[in-house]
This record gives C-alpha cells, structure tokens and sequence, in this order.
C-alpha cells in the first residue's frame, strides 16, 4: 500500500515534469466585442410604439381613467339592480346563495368522512400496540433465535474458508496475473 | 479610487439587468478560458470560437452559477465541455481530421521559446491519443494546476473517481510516451518512470 502510493507520487512528478512545457503556453483573444454582439442580438428587441414619444404617458393615463370609469358604471348598475329588485339580478343571487350551501355541505362531508377514517386507523393502531404488547416475549425470543442462527452461520463460514486455504493449491503471483489477464 | 467589482456582484449585477456588466466578466477572464481552451487540444485559431461559445453559454446560464464555487471553477467546466463539443464537431469534418493539433498550430505564445513550442506541440498530440475521461483531469491537474477538489467540482465528479482517472491516465501517458514520443521524457526521470 505504501509502496503503490510512494509510485504514485512518483508518477505524479514525472507527468508534472514531463508536461512542464504546455503550462507555459498561454493564449490571447478579445472576444469581447463579438459576445456582447452575440448577447445582444439573441435578446427580444422592444416593440415598436404606435404613438409619438410625447402622446405615450397621456395615452397611459386615459386608458387608467378609461378603466375606472368603466369599473363604477359597473358596479354602479349591479347595485341599482339589486336594490330595485330586478328578477335577473335576484336569480343570479339564488344562484350564489345556493351554491355556497351546496359547497358548504360538501366541506362538512367531507370532513366527517376525514374524522370517521382517522378514528378507525387510531383505533387499529392501538389494537395494534395491545397486540405487539401481548407478544412481545415471542418477539424477544424470536430475536434470540436469529441472533444464535447468526453467529452459528459465520461460524461456519469461517469454517468451510480455512479448511478451503488449507487444501488449495499454491499459486504465485505472476501466475495469478496471467490467469486474471494482469500485469505480470 | 473605487474598488473593482467582485465577481459575485458582477453576476448579481448582470442578473438585474444591467448586461453591459457582462463585459468586465469577459474581460476578466477570456485568457483563462483561451489558454484552457488551447492546452485541452484546441488549435490556437479555433479558439476564439470556443472563447465565445463559452462565454455565451455562461451569459445564458448565469442564473444556474452557485455562489458556493469560484467563478473560475465554473468557467473550466463550461470551458472543458465547450472544448469535447468543439473536437467532436471537427471529428466529423474529415479535412480538419487531417490537420494535427501540433501542425495547426504554428504560431507561438509570448512566453515560450522555439524547443518549448516543439515539445508543447508533441506533447499535446500525446495528450489527444488519452481518451477524453482522461486526458480532462490530467490537463486541469497537471496543466491548469487546480487541485483535486476543484477538478471533481468543475467536472462534478467525486474527489475519488478524479484520483482514479489521474493515476490511469498518467500511466497511459508515460506508456503513450515510452512506446511513440521516447525524447519527450525529460531527463533524470527516466529511470523513475520506468
């Protein structure tokens, strides 16, 4: 072991020696210019405005004002309706009040079904434990068992490998690197 | 005078938009990765393809750069995998096949003398008989000088399987050397390396 890393230390000199000269070549280049070319050409290029420059922010602020406008005219109108009672405006209402009924039903459902399944695997749990409690003499016993039946089968590994080395027939070691396709 | 910019806030920088960062980057590091480029066998007029490659390819993954590793490391990954891209596309031009690292390139670095520029020219054809999985950490180890940990990080490898494929490959380079370049082998070694 000692001697394989003493030869790799060595190795590692010569290769060092030995390619001493292509560390001393360096290369010189200005790419510069040509990737900030590249990485500007690959980037998506601003869209074209319709609009002169000096139109462009009172064009933004009309579309905002536009929108508001639109959004009270809106409101505006579905509250007048409810609060004249018109029939449309009073089926969608139905429509909403029932559907959080139905979605508050759902829920309560859905959680009972949760509760009902937690109760059961809590109960099969605690069955479970009482159970392994009971047993638990068995277990230790069966641990013992496998713990012996352990040590027995080492034993007897450690058997059959000596009384192997005993009756095999010497080999050398260039031989072995020749059958093994080694370095001889 | 105010203090150049790390490279870690130059990369932040670059991230919140302001690109033109970028430059002082390239700027910074185009020599690394063109002598990279040049001692992992690319020939000297190649290499500023490869160099903007690289470069591109790290503009458009920067958001991926851990902070945790030195820019540098990085850059020789993306360097080292530019460079196997670059020789496999060219290994299926048969004419460039034709053409040798060593007689491509025929123009010197500043530092080197003519006898330097020879054995570096034979040396890196010894290197282009090693296959890639090889020849890759023995440049970055022996040439680049990075240690072991460095090498696992830019070629994300385990430290182990890094030490394994050195000592191969500068077993396979030693018998490479012995059998075809024996005037390559420097003086005084000779008997340690055999």
């Amino acid at each position: 072991m000692k001697h394989e890393m003493q030869d790799d230390r060595e190795l590692a000199l010569w290769t060092e020696a030995t390619l001493a000269p292509l560390r001393r070549q360096m290369a010189e280049v200005d790419v510069t210019g040509s990737v900030m070319q590249r990485i500007a050409a690959s980037r998506p290029r601003p869209v074209a405005s319709l609009l002169p420059v000096r139109w462009q922010r009172p064009a933004w602020a009309a579309t905002l004002v536009a929108g508001f406008a639109a959004f009270v005219l809106l409101s505006t109108t579905a509250v007048l309706m409810l609060a004249n009672g018109d029939p449309g405006a009073r089926d969608a209402m139905t429509l909403a009040a029932t559907g959080g009924s139905l979605l508050l039903h759902g829920l309560n459902a859905t959680w009972g079904v949760v509760k009902a399944l937690a109760e059961t695997a809590f109960a099969l749990g605690r069955g479970g434990f009482t159970l392994l409690d009971a047993a638990s003499p068995i277990v230790r016993a069966a641990g013992v068992l496998a713990a012996f039946c352990g040590a027995a089968s080492i034993a007897f590994s450690a058997l059959i490998v000596s009384r192997a080395q005993r009756h095999a027939p010497l080999v050398s070691r260039a031989s072995w690197n020749i059958l093994n396709g080694g370095f001889s | 005078m105010a203090a150049e910019p790390t490279d870690l806030e130059l990369v932040q920088e670059v991230l919140a938009g302001r690109i033109e960062q970028f430059e002082i980057l390239v700027r910074r590091y185009q020599r690394l990765v063109a002598t990279a480029a040049l001692r992992m066998g690319i020939p000297r007029q190649e290499i500023e393809d490869v160099a903007n490659e690289v470069f591109y390819k790290v503009f458009r993954s920067l958001h991926r750069y851990e902070p945790s590793h030195a820019l540098s490391t990085w850059l020789y990954r993306i360097t080292v995998n530019a460079a196997l891209d670059h020789k496999r596309s060219r290994r299926h031009d048969a004419k460039s096949d034709e053409l040798s690292p060593a007689l491509a390139d025929d123009r010197p670095g500043q530092e080197e003398t003519t006898g330097d520029r020879e054995r570096a020219a034979l040396l890196r054809e010894a290197l282009q008989r090693l296959p890639d999985h090889y020849r890759t950490p023995l440049v970055l180890t022996h040439v680049e000088g990075l240690p072991i940990e460095e090498v696992a990080k830019a070629l994300n490898l385990p430290e182990g399987t890094v030490k394994s494929r050195l000592f191969r490959a500068r077993a396979q380079l030693k018998e490479i050397l012995r059998r075809h370049y024996p005037g390559l082998v420097p003086p005084g070694l000779v008997e340690a390396s055999s």
